[in-house]
């Protein structure tokens, strides 16, 4: 099983990415990701390397190719078309499949009938991105929802994004970025002027903890942070809540503190603590990948201690109901 | 306690009837219910006696051969009269209100087939007999078996045998309860002797054998209050004394008036329902709105003192075990909607009647909400809370979608604005309309195995004449197969309306029903059987079966056939002769790679449109021999089961035998973009069209409904639905992991009720393809 997409380090200064992002999924009746109904565009790629990442799929910019063994035939279809030859039927009739040669060209997921192979990752040009979103007007005007660029990290790509945000509030839809923060502050200012809210994950403060949980600094992340509030642009304050990472109260309340601290927290409208989960946990294996995190879910009690924690400094922190 | 039992009118002098709550919904903990109806619960499955169907039959059989020269409607009469006379009754010793009913069974006037070993516990499989039929029809129109008229109606009634149709008559009704309630059976027996003397011949005849089914009930109900009266001398305990005297003096009171008072009104009601049950099949004998036409009695009672919310909870508990007696009857309650000004309408009954519901966990009565834009929170928190039960209920109905659909079927606005729900998600307007709603359904499916075998049925002997035979491999586009499909779609819906117009002409002289007919207004003034055509409206229902797993066959066969070039036409059918056996890598194509409804795809969208549009003109526009016309039902009862379980296999990969899809919604499991995308979809479809109902069932994970921000959004789905066209909608909320489990070891869920289709029934009496089917819904979740 290769593992280069988890392993990798991402290198720390500016990445050149592609200036057409991959979409790996468009999710609609989302309620996770900011007021009322909304559709969610999930944007491949991210230079962060969260060891719980749910959204594995996400991680590289470049098209990724999923197989869900279940739902194979064994028709040799795939093996047949590869030109690579990353497909094949042993003696037993099985399938095998080694990734190492593969490109993401699809041609073998074009031609199975099964659905057991798909290739994660489409481009779509802003407009035609815009009409699809809109077709959930109704019920984003009816709860007050709207669109929310995700991923990945959707800020990777500003122009791309400024473009298709600037389509969706000229069609009437309310925009949200949810990024992780490690950008060039550039791309917040591109972004800005477009964006009804920011949705800005703070995972830990502690430096060394930080690197050690994203593969990467913290740093750029803070101070992103503090630009875009003291600019007063809205902002709701994300912290996953992850055992083994950041669940305790030390880090959780230097991360409250941090935020408490900021000159502009004015701006900030909200903060969701985010109690860790598994669900993406099956990805990895569809994409030839392991999952390393094992761990259950923060217990009951953290949960409302940190939350405490949060609203004891005055942070607009929000409890589900 | 504060929130269930005190009213702002008894504290502040009768000003207002608004109970102190805060907008929430009570819990349902603390929801009061008595120790009484906590007893009664437990007691009330030992009150059914199965020897009381074949008694009723018997006494039948004696009377209509004592009465040879009778007009038959008047046979049924004296044999109703007859049997009601020495019915077994029953009061428990606790009971609060008089009456029981046996379960579920058959009419003394549907022709249907009956196992002789059916069990009342479960529901028993019973069938139409439509040889019966087709020989009594024959003989009423005098029709020679070789005639083109006998020919039609062969080829309609054997396709009911095979599922090609579903047929179906009585039951499905809004009795006429609210004249009921405000004139007593003194009242009816007052209107059918004014008409039996005003009238004269075969006029006189059917007015005499209402009369003769108005005395009857009075005769009935002095039966019980002799036995309440006999009981309550005997009771030691004072609080059963009590309610047996309560019981007695208004059974009494009930055989020379009109009910005085709200418990009146509830038990004459009751005595109202259980005498349909004698005459009429149990199926969806309609409630209609009880929160309007019995708030005129509570309200009185409460502002004289003599009633409070808690009382009148109790006595709704307890006609809901009445209710509870018979399982899977589709008994419908309305609540809510607008007064006859359009205004919004709700009241301290609204909220009595969802709470009842809420705390029995019955599947029997069916609740209904008409849901306006005007609604309080309070009632929209009611209605959360009763989702949040996994029961299914209530069945949501957008009121102005709904009074559009009723105008478009010839209804005045005031009687459109006071329509109600029948079983299922028909509207009527109740005592005025007599609309057999499921005469017929078509099964959408079945058409590709009778078009690809030259109309040879493939899981019966049953040949249906094809109104157009084709050579499938000269067939060069899906055009000519799409419009080859439509054609055949529309000329054996016609071919149904043809037939049962013959059926329809017969009933009112072999099937009558006198005593439903007294209840109606119009029958016995004009002296004609209600389903002769004498109501203000006397329309007809002409439903559809399995219509997204038809639309997604369509688009398979353009996908396989036109565009990829995967299989002719004739090896299609080869692979689906052969059920597709053999075939796995199209099995697979089909199912996961052609396009399926459900998540707003224009592509194959566009295909249940334009279908729902021309079956529903050649229904709508036609007129019935009663005066009425025909109306489009887009929902399919549990049909898409039984009816998937006699069809073939179908392209769009649904195997023989297995169910199809549930009523407006895509094929189980197939959609895969979220609710919104499937309610997308659905609104594309003009459904003002479904003048007989439609239902959109969407199935929701119960960790969903935890939290108040998923509540908060379903409520807005149904607004963003309701503000496109939507016309009904209903929640399922129970895991998949629960039905599983209830399906391993019944006896471990035998409460457990579940949304089905336009109904909820106990998860237990459902048959396993039905469970199958709910199992294999989609259930939405939010991650």
């Amino acid at each position: 099983m290769r593992r280069s997409d988890r392993s990798d380090p991402p290198p720390d200064g500016p990445a050149a990415p592609p200036a057409r992002p991959l979409i790996s999924n468009i999710q609609r009746f989302s309620l996770d990701d900011g007021p009322g109904i909304r559709t969610t565009v999930f944007v491949k790629g991210c230079n962060l390397r969260c060891a719980w990442c749910h959204n594995p799929e996400c991680l590289t910019p470049g098209h990724s190719l999923q197989f869900h063994a279940a739902a194979c035939t064994a028709c040799g279809r795939c093996a047949a078309v590869c030109p690579r030859g990353c497909h094949r039927l042993a003696a037993d009739g099985r399938h095998h499949l080694d990734r190492t040669d593969c490109d993401g060209c699809g041609l073998c997921a074009r031609h199975c009938r099964a659905g057991a192979l798909q290739v994660i990752g489409r481009y779509y040009p802003p407009p035609e991105l815009t009409a699809f979103l809109a077709r959930d007007r109704r019920y984003y005007a009816e709860s007050g929802g709207g669109v929310t660029f995700s991923g990945g990290e959707p800020l990777l790509f500003p122009v791309w994004l400024r473009e298709t945000m600037a389509l969706c509030r000229a069609a009437g839809l309310t925009t949200a970025v949810d990024t992780a923060g490690r950008v060039p502050y550039a791309a917040f200012q591109a972004v800005a002027p477009v964006t009804d809210l920011f949705l800005f994950d703070v995972k830990l403060f502690t430096p060394a903890r930080h690197r050690a949980a994203t593969g990467v600094s913290g740093e750029r992340i803070r101070a992103n942070l503090q630009r875009l509030t003291a600019a007063g642009a809205p902002v709701w304050v994300r912290v996953p809540v992850v055992p083994g990472y950041n669940a305790d109260l030390r880090e959780l309340g230097r991360v409250a503190g941090f935020l408490a601290a900021l000159p502009g927290r004015a701006a900030i409208k909200r903060v969701d603590l985010l109690p860790y989960h598994d669900y993406g946990a099956g990805k990895y294996a569809d994409l030839g990948l392991v999952y390393g995190v094992q761990t259950p879910p923060p217990d009951g009690d953290l949960m409302r201690e940190a939350f405490l924690l949060f609203e004891n400094l005055g942070l607009p922190v929000k409890q589900e109901t | 306690m504060e929130a269930t039992g005190t009213f702002a009118a008894r504290q502040a002098g009768g000003a207002s009837l608004r109970l102190i709550t805060k907008d929430g919904a009570v819990p349902t903990e603390e929801l009061y219910m008595s120790d009484t109806i906590r007893y009664l619960t437990e007691v009330k499955d030992g009150f059914h006696d199965r020897s009381q169907i074949p008694h009723r039959d018997e006494v039948y059989k004696k009377i209509f051969a004592e009465n040879p020269d009778d007009l038959t409607a008047l046979k049924f009469a004296k044999a109703f009269a007859a049997f009601v006379r020495v019915k077994k009754i029953n009061i428990d010793e606790r009971d609060i209100l008089a009456g029981f009913t046996y379960r579920y069974t058959y009419g003394t006037t549907l022709p249907v087939l009956m196992p002789d070993d059916y069990d009342p516990l479960y529901r028993p499989p019973i069938t139409p007999d439509s040889e019966r039929e087709y020989q009594t029809t024959l003989e009423y129109h005098g029709l020679a078996p070789d005639s083109p008229e006998a020919a039609e109606l062969r080829t309609f009634l054997k396709g009911v045998d095979a599922w090609l149709y579903k047929h179906w008559f009585s039951g499905h009704i809004l009795p006429g309860y609210e004249r009921l309630v405000q004139i007593g059976f003194t009242g009816l027996a007052r209107i059918g002797r004014e008409a039996v003397a005003g009238h004269e011949g075969v006029r006189r005849d059917f007015a005499r054998a209402m009369l003769t089914t108005s005395e009857a009930a009075l005769e009935y109900i002095g039966r019980y209050a002799d036995l309440a009266e006999k009981m309550a001398l005997a009771a030691a305990d004072p609080l059963c004394r009590r309610n047996l005297s309560r019981m007695a003096e208004s059974c009494r009171h009930l055989t020379q008036g009109a009910p005085r008072n709200f418990y009146d009104a509830l038990q004459l009601l009751w005595f109202g329902q259980e005498l349909m049950m004698v005459e009429n099949i149990p199926v969806s004998e309609s409630l209609g709105r009880m929160d309007k036409y019995l708030w005129p009695f509570y309200e009185r009672d409460v502002r004289e003192g003599r009633l409070t919310y808690d009382e009148a909870s109790e006595l709704l508990d307890a006609l809901w075990i009445k209710f509870s007696g018979n399982l899977h009857s589709y008994q419908a309650v309305t609540v809510g909607g607008c007064d006859e000004e359009g205004r919004n309408f709700e009241n301290d009954l609204t909220y009595l009647i969802m709470q009842s519901t809420r705390k029995l966990m019955f599947d029997q009565p069916l609740i209904d909400l008409r849901y306006t834009d005007g609604m309080s929170e309070r009632l929209w928190n009611e209605t959360a809370a009763l989702i949040k039960t996994g029961t299914g209920f209530p069945g949501i109905f957008y009121d102005p979608i709904c009074i559009q659909a009723k105008l478009d079927a010839g209804l005045t606005l005031e009687d459109a604005r006071d329509y109600a729900i029948i079983g299922c998600v028909e509207t009527g307007c109740a005592g005025h309309e007599y609309t057999p709603t499921e005469l017929v359904h078509l099964n959408w499916p079945k058409l590709f195995e009778l078009m690809f075998n030259g109309g040879q049925a493939q899981m019966q002997d049953y040949f249906a004449p094809l109104f157009e035979r084709k050579e499938l491999d000269s067939i060069a586009s899906f055009t000519e197969f799409y419009e080859w499909y439509k054609s055949e779609f529309v000329q054996f819906t016609e071919l149904a309306m043809r037939a049962i117009e013959l059926v329809e002409t017969m009933i009112p002289w072999r099937f009558p029903t006198p005593y439903l007919s007294s209840l109606m207004i119009g029958c016995c003034e004009q002296g004609m059987d209600v389903t002769g055509g004498p109501c203000r409206y006397n329309n007809t229902g002409i439903s559809t079966c399995g219509m997204a797993t038809a639309v997604d066959s369509l688009a398979a066969i353009r996908r396989v056939v036109f565009e990829e070039k995967m299989l002719t036409l004739s090896e299609f059918r080869d692979v689906l002769n052969a059920n597709y056996a053999g075939y796995d890598e199209i099995y697979h194509y089909v199912n996961d790679r052609c396009p399926k409804f459900g998540n707003d795809d224009d592509e194959v969208d566009w295909i249940m449109t334009d279908l729902v549009a021309a079956f529903s003109s050649v229904i709508n526009a036609r007129r019935n021999p009663r005066g009425g016309h025909y109306m489009t039902g887009l929902y399919s009862v549990e049909d898409h089961a039984k009816a998937g379980m006699l069809t073939a296999a179908t392209p769009d990969g649904r195997l023989a035998g297995s169910f199809e899809s549930n009523s407006m919604a895509s094929v189980q499991g197939k959609d895969l973009s979220g609710p919104t995308a499937l309610v997308n979809s659905v609104v594309k479809t003009d459904l003002r069209a479904a003048q007989n109902g439609m239902v959109l069932d969407l199935k929701f994970s119960p960790v969903f409904m935890e939290k108040s921000k998923h509540v908060e959004a379903l409520h807005n789905l149904i607004d963003a639905y309701f503000h496109s066209g939507g016309m009904e909608i209903q929640f399922s909320v129970v895991s998949r992991e629960t039905l599983l489990a209830a399906q391993r070891e019944p006896e471990k869920y035998r409460n457990l009720v579940v949304r089905v289709s336009g109904f909820s029934a106990y998860f237990r009496s459902l048959n396993k393809t039905t469970q199958d089917e709910i199992i294999a819904r989609t259930e939405y979740a939010a991650i």
